[in-house]
Order: C-alpha cells, then sequence, then structure tokens
C-alpha cells in the first residue's frame, strides 16, 4: 500500500506562536503545504489512528515525520509517543520530539520510548529556523523511510 | 551410780555458769537490755545449779539463808527471761508489772514459809502451796516465752529461726524436767530417774549455747539450705532486674533476710537512698552522713540508741560508690566476722549489679533519643525530598513555559526585521531592537539560571585531575571570542586535584571569562591563574588587572543575579560566580575574593576543607 504522498509532516503544536514561527520557517524552504497542524495529544491520536474526525482517514495514510510537543493539552506528548511507538502499525513513524524541555528526565523517557529525535526549541530565532530548515531536509529529503509498499 | 550423778550434775551446774558467763560477757560488749536479761537469765540458772551442788559443804546455820537466796535467784532467772521476751515482743505494761509483782510475793511468801531443805522435805499445807505457786509462776515466766519464741521463729531467716528454736526448745527443756520431777514425786527419786534428769538437763545445755551465741560454723550451718535459694535469687536478680529501683529493693531485701537485720536501706550513688526497709527516709539520710565515708567494712555503733548495732558494706563501681547498711535487730544473730566478710562480698556483687542495670538504663534512654533524632533526620529528610520535587517541577515549568514567550518575541522580531523593514520608522525599528535585545537577554537568563539550579541536582563525579590542563582547557574556551583584544595569560602549575572534570572546568571558564570582562579597558589585560597551600589547604587563585570591586560590597559578588557592574558597561545575567560558588561548595571547598577598585580583582577557591576551615574560625 502507498501513503497519500499528500500529507509529509504532523506538527503536534499547542502553542500557536510557535505553530506560527515553525510554520513560517517551513515556508522559507517550502515545505509549508505538506503540514498537517494538530493542537493536542488526543487530537494527534485521532490524527494517527483515524478515530473520532479523523474516522474517514486510513490508517496506512501515515506522515513521514511527526514533530510532536511534550507539554501539550489532553494527553501528553510522551504518551502520544508512547501509542505511536507501541502500536506496530505506526512504530516505523519517525517521531521527532521538538520541545522546549530541557530536562534530562524528559530526554531519558523520549529515548526509552524509542523516539528517532530529540530537538530542543532554541529561544534564537535564527537558530529556529535553522533547526526547522534541517530537520525538514533530513526528515524528508535525506531519510529513507522503510519501504511502506513492501 | 550416785557418784555418775554426782558428775553430770556437776557439769550440768558447771555449763549453765560457762554459759551464764559467756552471756554476761556478750552484754558487757554490747549493752543492751535485750542481752542483759538473757544473760540475767542463763546466768541466775547458772548460779542456781552451782549452789545446789554447794548447799551440802554451806554450814547447817548458814543454809536457811542460803537457801532463801538460790529462791530469790532462781525466780530472779524466770523473771529475766520474761522480761527478756518484752524487749524482743513487748509485754503490756500492766501485764510486765504484774509479773514482777506477782514473782516478788511469791518469793517472799516463800521465803516468809521458811521451806524445809533436804533430801525428802515435809511440808505443812501452806509451804506446799508456796512451792506449787512458786513453780508455777517460774513456768510461766519461763514457758510463756519458750513457747513465744517458738511461733515467732517462723517468719525468721534460717539462722535466727534455728537460734530462737534452740533457745526456746532449752528453756521448754528445763521447765519440762523441774515439772516432772515436781509431778514424779517419789519415783523421781529412783536413781534411773535421777540419772535420765541429769543427762537431759546437760543436753540442754549445748542447746541453750548455740541459742543465744551460736558459733560461725553452726550459723553457716543453719544459713547453707538459705544460702542456695539466695544464690538462685542473687543471679537471677543481677541478671534479669529491670531497672535500679527494683533492683535495689530486692537486693535490699535478700540482704535482711540472710543477716537476719530487721532495718536497712541501699543508698547509691553517694548519699542517694534508693531502697529503705522499716526506716524513715530522713534516718536513713541521717545515718547515711555519720557513716559517711567511713567505707570498708565495720562494726559499729549509731542512731540515737547508742546500742544499735549496725553493719555498713560499701557499694562500690567504677564511677561511684554508694553503701548498704542493715540494721540490727534484737533477734539478728550476732554481726560476726563471718556476716561482715559475707555481706561485703554480696555488695560487691549487688554494685555490679547497680552499675550493669545503670548502663542499661542509659543505654535505653540513648536508644530512645537516637529513635527521636532517626524521626526527626526521616522527617527532614522527607521534607527537602518534597522541597526538592517541587524545586524540580519549578524549574521543568521555568524551562517550558517561559521559554516559549520569549521564543515569540525573539522571533517575531527577527521576521519584522527580516521581511518588514522597509515598512518601520527609523524609531520604530530603534525600539523593535531593544525589544529584540530584551528578549534575548532574558533567554539568557533564564538559560543560566536553569543551568544553575541543575548544577546542584546533577549528580558528582569526582576524579583525580590535572588542574593546570583543566584551566587551559577553560581558556581555550574563553579565548574563542576575544577578536581585538590584548590578552597575556599565565596559568602556573597547579596541583593535581579531586573534583568533577566538567564541573571544575566550568569553574575556570567562568573565573577567567569575569577576569577578560572586566579588564577590557586595560590595553593589555594580564590575568594570572596560581595556586599556594595555605595551613595545609591548596587555595587556586585566578588575579586580573582589571576594573576590581570596592570590598565592601564583596558579600554580594555570588548571589544570584547580583551585580557590581552597569549592564551597559559589563554585559552579564550575575549568575556566573553564583555557579562558582555552588560548584565550590559541592566539592566541600569555598570561595572568596579581594579586590580594590581599579586596580584588579582576584578569586581564591579551595576544592575541599572548607568543614575544617570552619572549625578554625569558629
Amino acid at each position: 500500500m502507498a501513503s497519500s504522498g499528500s500529507l509529509e509532516i504532523l506538527l503536534v503544536e499547542d502553542n500557536a506562536n510557535d505553530e506560527m514561527l515553525t510554520l513560517h520557517a517551513f515556508k522559507k524552504h517550502n515545505l509549508t503545504n505538506r503540514v498537517h497542524v494538530v493542537r493536542d495529544g488526543a487530537e494527534a491520536l485521532e490524527f494517527i489512528f483515524c478515530t473520532g474526525k479523523y474516522a474517514d482517514r486510513h490508517i496506512t495514510d501515515l506522515p513521514k515525520v511527526i514533530l510532536l510537543d511534550i507539554k501539550l493539552p489532553l494527553v501528553d506528548g510522551l504518551e502520544v509517543l508512547r501509542r505511536i511507538k507501541g502500536d506496530p502499525r505506526t512504530r516505523t513513524t519517525p517521531v521527532v520530539m521538538l520541545t522546549s524541555s530541557r530536562e534530562e528526565s524528559d530526554l531519558v523517557e523520549s529515548y526509552r520510548l524509542g523516539v528517532n529525535s530529540y530537538i530542543v526549541k532554541p529561544v534564537n530565532f535564527e537558530q529556529f529556523t535553522e533547526t526547522a530548515r534541517s530537520l525538514g531536509m533530513y526528515w524528508l529529503l535525506l531519510n529513507k523511510p522503510l519501504a511502506s509498499a513492501a | 551410780m550416785a557418784a555418775l550423778l554426782q558428775v553430770l550434775q556437776a557439769a550440768t551446774a558447771a555449763g549453765f555458769v560457762a554459759i551464764g558467763a559467756l552471756a554476761f560477757k556478750d552484754w558487757l560488749r554490747r549493752r543492751d537490755p535485750g542481752r542483759g536479761y538473757l544473760a540475767l537469765a542463763v546466768g541466775c540458772l547458772g548460779v542456781v545449779s552451782a549452789m545446789g551442788r554447794l548447799t551440802p559443804e554451806i554450814p547447817a546455820v548458814l543454809r536457811p539463808a542460803f537457801s532463801d537466796l538460790s529462791l530469790v535467784i532462781f525466780m530472779m532467772s524466770g523473771l529475766a527471761l520474761l522480761l527478756f521476751r518484752d524487749t524482743v515482743i513487748p509485754l503490756g505494761r500492766r501485764v510486765k508489772t504484774g509479773a514482777v509483782a506477782i514473782t516478788g510475793v511469791v518469793t517472799l511468801a516463800a521465803a516468809a514459809a521458811q521451806l524445809p531443805s533436804g533430801g525428802s522435805p515435809r511440808y505443812t499445807p501452806f509451804q506446799y502451796g508456796v512451792v506449787l505457786a512458786l513453780i508455777a509462776v517460774w513456768c510461766l515466766s519461763v514457758g510463756e516465752p519458750s513457747v513465744r519464741m517458738w511461733l515467732v521463729s517462723r517468719h525468721q531467716p534460717a539462722v535466727q529461726q534455728a537460734r530462737l528454736r534452740a533457745l526456746s526448745f532449752g528453756y521448754g527443756g528445763i521447765v519440762a524436767i523441774l515439772l516432772s520431777a515436781v509431778f514424779a514425786g517419789s519415783a523421781a527419786k529412783a536413781p534411773a530417774i535421777q540419772l535420765g534428769f541429769a543427762l537431759a538437763a546437760l543436753g540442754l545445755v549445748p542447746v541453750l549455747y548455740a541459742g543465744f551465741a551460736p558459733p560461725g560454723w553452726l550459723r553457716r550451718v543453719w544459713r547453707r539450705k538459705e544460702e542456695e535459694l539466695f544464690q538462685q535469687a542473687t543471679r537471677d536478680l543481677l541478671i534479669f532486674s529491670p531497672d535500679t529501683q527494683s533492683l535495689a529493693a530486692k537486693s535490699l531485701e535478700w540482704a535482711l533476710r540472710m543477716a537476719g537485720a530487721k532495718q536497712g536501706f541501699m543508698a547509691f550513688p553517694g548519699t542517694t537512698v534508693i531502697a529503705r526497709h522499716a526506716i524513715a527516709a530522713e534516718e536513713a539520710a541521717r545515718l547515711c552522713g555519720e557513716i559517711g565515708n567511713q567505707t570498708g567494712i565495720r562494726l559499729l555503733r549509731s542512731g540515737r540508741d547508742a546500742t544499735q548495732t549496725a553493719i555498713a558494706s560499701p557499694l562500690v563501681t567504677a564511677k561511684s560508690t554508694g553503701m548498704l547498711v542493715l540494721l540490727a535487730g534484737p533477734f539478728t544473730p550476732v554481726f560476726g566476722a563471718d556476716e561482715v566478710s559475707w555481706i561485703g562480698q554480696y555488695a560487691t556483687l549487688m554494685a555490679t549489679g547497680l552499675e550493669r542495670v545503670a548502663l542499661v538504663e542509659q543505654m535505653a534512654g540513648l536508644n530512645q533519643e537516637l529513635a527521636g533524632t532517626v524521626g526527626k533526620v526521616t522527617a527532614q529528610k522527607a521534607e527537602l525530598e518534597a522541597a526538592n520535587r517541587e524545586l524540580e517541577a519549578y524549574s521543568y515549568t521555568v524551562s517550558h513555559d517561559l521559554r516559549a514567550p520569549l521564543r515569540a518575541i525573539n522571533g517575531f522580531t527577527t521576521i519584522l526585521f527580516d521581511e518588514h523593514a522597509a515598512e518601520l520608522s527609523e524609531t520604530a525599528r530603534d525600539y523593535l531592537e531593544r525589544v529584540h535585545e530584551s528578549g534575548k537577554h532574558m533567554g539568557e537568563l533564564v538559560d543560566d539560571l536553569l543551568a544553575f539550579s541543575r548544577l546542584g541536582r546533577q549528580p558528582m563525579r569526582k576524579q583525580s585531575l590535572n588542574t593546570s590542563e583543566v584551566a587551559s582547557n577553560a581558556w581555550a574556551q574563553v579565548s574563542a571570542g576575544l577578536e581585538g583584544r590584548q590578552v597575556t595569560i599565565h596559568i602556573g602549575d597547579l596541583p593535581t586535584c579531586e573534583s568533577d572534570p566538567l564541573l571544575l572546568e566550568q569553574v575556570f571558564v567562568n573565573l577567567l571569562s569575569n577576569a577578560v570582562k572586566y579588564s577590557r579597558p586595560r590595553e593589555v589585560a594580564t590575568i594570572d591563574v596560581a595556586a599556594e597551600v595555605k595551613a595545609g589547604e591548596t587555595v587556586y587563585s585566578v588575579r586580573d588587572n582589571g576594573v576590581g570591586f570596592d570590598m565592601q560590597y564583596a558579600d554580594r559578588l555570588f548571589r544570584v543575579f547580583q551585580r557590581l557592574h552597569r549592564a551597559d558597561e559589563y554585559e552579564g545575567t550575575g549568575v556566573g560566580l553564583a555557579t562558582v560558588q555552588r560548584i565550590v561548595e559541592r566539592h566541600g571547598g569555598r570561595v572568596w575574593a579581594e579586590a580594590e577598585p581599579d586596580k584588579g580583582a582576584t578569586f581564591y577557591f579551595t576544592l575541599k576543607g572548607a568543614s575544617e576551615w570552619q572549625a578554625a574560625a569558629a
């Protein structure tokens, strides 16, 4: 089965400013049209597992990368990560923690749960833009996903 | 047969005289009324029996008078025993007076009746009545005490019991012989009966002797059975007594019982009376004072009643001394050398016991204290842990939530500059620049503060380090951004140290970057990193030739966010030195500075030995 190809990035972000800045950075690098944004952990799970208002989506239609904040309303990022990595259907989708938290415990827990990358959002905007750019480039262009068509 | 009888009677008389003499001697030594009466009772008996033997030798003219005298002495022996009984078991005043009066009357009557003497006297009815009255009064005077003593003996310690019974049995025997002789009438004159009486009377001599002056070996024999019981009890007492009070009370009880004493007390330590028996507290305290430090085993007279005998044994332990004092009662057997040494040994044993119990009590107290302290420490630890968790939650919140708005300020101002600069006026751009710079500065503050708070929570990984190398690495970091500055640095040969490499490097980075920063006005900045050993501890130092500071503000240097220079002169967040202090203190060291305005500053630190230093400074 092939993924739709229309969706490249799922951004799970509850902070509107951060969302706007991230999208701004992606726009600079022509990645905007392939981004879907959800605002909390529960919606993220509905989107990924095709339930609730995303019930008409198909589970195999997965994004190429999921950008996940840790501190989220309803269901937190670590729980979302646990669900994605605990389900054989979604396990292979790369998840990148994009968070404000520099706490070592969050970092350790994320890697324990199988996160693919952990990135601390820089306060400095130049760095932020650079991070967003390299993130998009790496996961969308350089990283070769497991052949989902297999 | 008659000769044998003569010998037996003579021996009996001699025996009674001897006992009487011994009793008298005993009384001379310790003159108390009880002893006096007993000596009188036994002595009179001895005298009467001796006089009986002497009668044939007395001229006929004197015989009636001699006979009357012997009668009086005989009656006195009975009365004396009754009076002895009175000192032990008091008689009523009326009974006593009555007894004395009746004895007197009967004796006078007997003298008046001019009783015939000789082998087979013939009595007139009056004389017969008088003789019967004499015998009845004597037998009552002697018999009653004998019975009473026997009854009383049941509740006495072994030695006293045996002693009382011997006395009782001896006197009872005499009464029995006398009554038998009277009521046997003419049959009593048969030689065989006479011989029997004589043998019985002789047999009573040692019994009576044992009664009032038992020798040491006899006392030991009497005591043997009780002693076994006592030793068992002593062992239990020493091993199982839960506290000083009960040990003292029980050991005193046993001492009294074994010595047969009536009163006593135990003082330990010093003159603190911890147990007493049948004696008032004030009296015990008074005796304590009187005995004073005349410790050692001794016989002494004490108390208001000068005739009271006491035995005081020291209770000696490694830490303190006390005493065990036993006061003799009327029935108390002789306090002989045997008892003295025995009580001395017992006192030593009890002193050991008291010491053990005191230690146990002390230990129990310490245990309780310890338990209390442990409880307190546990509670404090729990509190600290709770506070720490709260702090972590707090810094997590700061980390996450405080950075988000800063990112927005920073991000959107940057976008405005990059993409909308043309639409803004000069003034607007200036204001925007200020917003942007402030946001950036606040971001640095937050990051530094977080790093600082994490310092206290990270585990330390101490290892042996080449300090000079660590300082050089730090300098490599600091000197990386020094375009356009002329800096001369000298890093001396620093002693090695036990430290966490990353944390120590942080210390040097912060101190060196401060040195560089505050020597900016100098054309050539000079920085000197050195170490010296002062009072056994290594003191590291970083000296610069910068602007220095006024020492009166030195105490503010190491506080978080405290700065001694204006932000537009010298940038910074005010966390660097606080970080240095925290790291140094986590190593058990201390940090301080010396400076003068415009003449440079020197920062010193040690990595251990802070506690010794504090102790020396106190």
